[in-house]
């Protein structure tokens, strides 16, 4: 399924329409921004939720990259490893020292979920590799219950309550916390797959892998490091989501359905299309939440899938896809 | 010879065995009951998203065997209660419920917990004619369908506990018309009939003040932040916010309105007053200062001093000492199960010598009587049979307000409000 014949031509990824709707979209949120405080508001505040969203879309987007399947656990791996780093602050550990701790103990876990369960159905088919990641949701579901409970649980505030005010404009400062913790670790794994040598060893093993062993590129490495860092995307998604949503097992749930929205509103191979999409799903939210009368919160959903629809029949491969054309 | 003895036995023994079958037919007892026990069950959420309120249950049982083991019971039998696990899901319910019914025998449903859970089954219990005792629910269904048809048929085997929620939410209207009657009012309600009931007996209290809504915003189980609606809210020009929700989006709207900046004199339901709530609230950063709600038990810290709290504490410390740290804490879910299980072993005690499930209704349906466990002066009040239809056991509430921030606690004020139903 991975073989040399795969993806012999491809476009590159945003096309110009793509670009110059982006940049309309960024203006016109910047002029009603500047004209509105509420309306300012509600973008800042959906920036930060749509930050969370793209955290996680951006860990499908990877795991997508290197194994070709949609790991429908990554938000029961994320509310796993917050739940981690919750047990570290009841230990005494600060809040940051058991945030930079939970990444790395998310990061080995993600690399032995790899190793341990992906890797041995890898090349059986995706029904096979789809059936695990189910399974692996419920057993996490099921472990995390048994030991910490159901109940809601609290972790410290790690931002704190201050507003800030600009300009008549109160922004929380847990909103520009969170919007700058899920950007900031979106552009750290940027920077790793485009300047470093370990990220084209990563991205050659995911593009293509025979020819990646062909020059000594570990395959298998660099897949669990995929995974490993996908994990690490997804606790930050997680530690993110806590300060306002707390820490129960479901509380991942709404999130990952969101996250697949943004990721496959991106094109789910691009990982700046899951960013874009996340940050574009959460704004849109809040503002027609706050703008379109009608849109009550039992159809916020359907709206935002609607919209979705739409972009993918006007764009299939969406956002920032690439056309994959397979020489016949 | 031998042939005539042998008819002789043979008949004898048949007639022994007809006479033995007449004298158990006379006797013969509703299931779930014998001469030393009588065994009663409930479902409720021990896990999932509602397991808030696992801690009632457990209160029942120590409260149960508490009584079994100083008073041998109610009248000689033993209570033995089962707790069945439904996780908050009908779907689990159901089959939870008949296996309550037909496997185990159980002589009623008691606490079982949950609106949708609780008409997932009285259909069936109403056929079974299965009381179903104290559905630890506000809804107001259980109150009138005993005498009103409501989903295909009466429903006489089915008793609520608490004040309804409609009811309650019509105090917070008139308190609100009454006492700050220029007030801007937004309402965040839940998306469901729970949050709707309530929205509309707000409405309802604040009679031509309803105009002073400026906002109502909506939250379903998918909303992953309450930002939007908050934002929302404060930008309607809001100073009073009704929060009428489940516990967990009750604390994030707290949370939310204070990281937002915004800080309006805050209404939150019952349901969502625990202390332990309003102590996490205010320990994940939210200003808990100020905000009112009804409470109708009394609170293991607010009224520590009494009797009955005293005393209840004795009891978790031998019967469940796992509930020790949460009751000391303020967890009001506690006296709740106290109180429940103390007005059913009340009622089972007024059902006569060898209660029958017809009985127990009967004394159900006319208690008056108080309970320690309840609020300073509130009664449980039924009267069922005599031309009256009043088929709610709690009626009455009182105010309350938390003052003390993160170490706070509520403060009752104001006289009891009645006839909240």
């Amino acid at each position: 399924m991975l073989g040399l014949s795969r993806k012999t031509k491809v476009s590159t990824g945003a096309s110009l329409p793509v670009i110059v709707g982006i940049a309309a979209a960024c203006i016109f949120l910047l002029v009603g921004c500047l004209v509105s405080n509420i309306f300012a508001q509600q973008t800042v505040a959906g920036l930060a939720q749509g930050a969370i969203f793209a955290s996680l879309a951006l860990a499908l987007v990877l795991i997508y990259r290197a194994t070709e399947v949609i790991n429908f656990a990554q938000g029961e791996l994320a509310m796993a490893t917050t739940y981690i780093a919750y047990q570290l602050t009841l230990w005494h550990v600060s809040y940051w020292l058991a945030f930079f701790l939970t990444l790395v103990i998310s990061f080995v876990l993600g690399a032995v979920v790899y190793g341990v369960l992906i890797r041995p159905v890898q090349h059986r088919s995706v029904i096979a590799l789809v059936i695990v990641t189910v399974g692996l949701f419920i057993l996490i579901d099921g472990l995390v219950t048994w030991k910490w409970g159901a109940d809601l649980k609290f972790m410290p505030a790690p931002f704190g309550n201050n507003v800030y005010h600009a300009g008549g404009v109160s922004f929380s400062r847990q909103d520009i916390g969170v919007l700058l913790v899920s950007i900031l670790s979106v552009i750290l794994l940027w920077v790793l797959f485009q300047f470093t040598k370990l990220g084209l060893a990563m991205r050659a093993a995911a593009l293509r892998p025979a020819a990646a062993a062909l020059v000594g590129i570990r395959v298998d490495w660099m897949l669990a490091i995929g995974w490993g860092l996908a994990a690490v995307l997804g606790a930050v998604a997680g530690l993110m989501t806590e300060p306002s949503q707390f820490l129960q097992p479901t509380m991942m749930q709404a999130i990952l359905l969101y996250a697949f929205a943004a990721a496959v509103l991106g094109g789910l191979e691009s990982p700046a299309g899951s960013v874009v999409g996340g940050l574009a799903i959460g704004v849109f939210l809040n503002l027609i939440g706050q703008y379109v009368g009608y849109a009550t919160s039992e159809l916020r959903l359907p709206i935002a899938f609607a919209v979705l629809l739409v972009v993918l029949l006007l764009k299939p491969t969406g956002l920032f896809g690439r056309r994959q054309v397979r020489r016949v | 010879m031998k042939r005539k003895v042998l008819a002789v036995v043979a008949a004898a023994a048949a007639v022994a065995a007809v006479a033995a079958t007449a004298a158990s037919g006379a006797v013969k007892a509703d299931p779930g009951i014998t001469k030393s026990s009588i065994t009663i069950g409930g479902t409720f959420p021990l896990t999932g998203p509602a397991s808030l309120y696992k801690t009632i249950p457990l209160a029942e049982k120590a409260y149960f065997d508490y009584v079994n083991d100083t008073q041998g019971g109610v009248n000689g039998r033993k209570i033995n209660f089962l707790i069945k696990d439904d996780a908050y899901s009908p779907s689990n319910t159901v089959p939870l419920t008949q296996e309550l019914v037909e496997r185990d025998k159980v002589f009623a449903i008691l606490g079982s917990l949950g609106t949708a859970p609780g008409l997932s089954v009285w259909n069936y219990t109403n056929q079974r004619k299965v009381p179903q005792v104290f559905l630890a629910t506000g809804d107001s269904f259980w109150g009138f369908c005993a005498t009103k048809v409501c989903d295909g048929s009466k429903k006489p085997w089915t008793i609520g506990w608490q004040p309804d929620y409609p009811g309650e939410s019509r105090q917070y209207g008139k308190y609100i018309a009454a006492n700050t009657p220029n007030a801007k009012i937004g309402v965040l309600y839940q998306n469901d009939a729970y949050g709707k009931n309530y929205y509309a007996g707000l409405r309802l209290g604040l009679g031509a003040k309803k105009s002073n809504i400026v906002d109502a915003e909506t939250f379903d189980a998918t909303a992953t932040s309450l930002a939007q609606q908050i934002l929302a809210l404060k930008s309607k020009g809001a100073d009073t916010m009704v929060v009428f929700g489940t516990p967990t989006p009750t604390i994030t709207a707290l949370v939310t309105a204070t990281k937002v900046g915004w800080s309006p004199t805050t209404y939150i339901n019952n349901v969502s007053a625990n202390r332990l709530f309003l102590l996490a609230a205010a320990k994940a950063g939210a200003n808990v200062d100020g905000v009112v709600s009804t409470t109708y038990v009394k609170s293991p810290t607010v009224n520590a001093g009494d009797k009955a709290i005293k005393q209840a504490r004795g009891i978790l410390q031998t019967y469940a000492p796992a509930l020790v740290p949460s009751w000391d804490s303020g967890d009001s879910n506690i006296t709740y199960g106290l109180g429940v299980a103390y007005t059913f072993v009340y009622a089972l005690k007024h059902a006569g010598k060898n209660p029958t499930r017809a009985s127990l209704m009967n004394a159900l349906h006319e208690m008056n009587t108080s309970n320690p466990y309840l609020y300073p002066g509130i009664r449980i009040f039924t009267d069922f049979h005599k031309g009256h239809r009043d088929n709610f056991p709690i009626e009455q509430e009182i105010f309350i307000k938390w003052a003390g921030g993160a170490t706070g606690d509520w403060k009752p004020f104001g006289k009891l409000l009645g006839g909240i139903r």
